[in-house]
């Protein structure tokens, strides 16, 4: 265990926790940027090059900017940020602590080597035949999900739907479909 | 002392049930949405973990009865080193398509109902 295992570790921990409990949605949006940094960074220290730049490509680079822009369009004062005071807060945290503790019990018990080994495959070589090979079907399937995926965001996006006020929101859900 | 192997396992436990008390707590979709893409990256991060340090010896009572030993090691039937990096970036990949199919459908209820709370979308109870 070395120290930039640990300050990793936390700064991850930290940055999680900004993520579940930080108030406005563009806070959550940053804090999960530098959780999936931080990643990236463990996975370096693994010696997973490939999936540390993928993650980074990826989840850092499109995902986040798709949840900032969605933040950007959902405009946050028209939208309802605070909780309610019955909101029972304090049940979702203490089914979170026992959810936690479950698992530390469960991955203190797992049996792995104590230091990374660097003679493992992993690098861009063994993953392609992997990925070319024993997968090429499950690689194929990604790329339909992928693009039925773009298909819907697409068709989703040129609905026309008539605004509603939201105090109606308990009349029946005819303004739930909009006409093409 | 605990090693870095179980260091980062504690993290990706940690990471995920935090991830399941912003689900559970918040009531904005494009926060929960965030807080289950902490929960895929923590599960990504135990796949790497294990993937890297975990220990692939076969254990005498997964031997079947019949099949040589140099066949048992070579067939891989619980999947060798390499296959939970597989599995890592075919969940990146489902998480992107997850993600804009979501995103999608929460823009687009914003723009039917002008109101993005997960508490009063409830059209569809029963």
């Amino acid at each position: 265990m070395s120290a930039l295992s640990v300050i990793l570790c936390i700064v991850a921990l930290i940055f999680a926790c900004g993520v579940a409990f930080s108030e406005e949605a563009v806070h959550s949006a940053l804090c999960l940027t530098g959780n999936l940094l931080c990643v990236a960074l463990i996975y370096l220290t693994l010696s997973l090059q490939f999936l540390a730049m993928a993650q980074l490509v990826i989840y850092a680079g499109a995902i986040m900017v798709v949840f900032l822009f969605a933040v950007t369009v959902l405009s946050p004062e028209e939208a309802s940020f605070e909780s309610h005071k019955d909101d029972p807060r304090w049940l979702a945290v203490l089914f979170g602590a026992a959810l936690g503790a479950m698992l530390l019990c469960t991955t203190w018990t797992a049996d792995v080597s104590t230091e990374s080994p660097t003679n493992l495959p992993g690098q861009l070589q063994d993953f392609a035949k992997l990925l070319f090979g024993k997968y090429m079907f499950v690689f194929e399937a990604t790329a339909v999900v992928l693009l039925i995926a773009l298909i819907a965001a697409t068709l989703l996006s040129h609905r026309r739907f008539k605004v509603t006020n939201p105090q109606s929101s308990n009349s029946p859900a005819s303004n739930l479909g909009g006409s093409q | 002392m605990i090693d870095s192997a179980h260091l980062y396992l504690g993290l990706s436990a940690v990471m995920f049930s935090l991830g399941a008390v912003g689900v559970c707590s918040r009531r904005n979709p494009v926060t929960m949405f965030m807080c289950i893409e902490l929960m895929l990256n923590s599960a990504n991060l135990a796949l790497a973990v294990f993937a890297r340090c975990g220990s692939f010896m076969i254990h005498e009572k997964d031997i079947q009865v019949g099949v040589p030993i140099s066949q048992a090691l070579n067939s891989q039937a619980m999947g060798g080193p390499a296959d939970g990096l597989m599995f890592i970036f075919l969940v990146m990949t489902i998480a992107a398509a997850e993600a804009v199919v979501g995103l999608a459908i929460i823009i687009a209820i914003f723009r039917s109902r002008s109101v993005i709370d997960v508490d009063d979308l409830a059209s569809l109870k029963g």
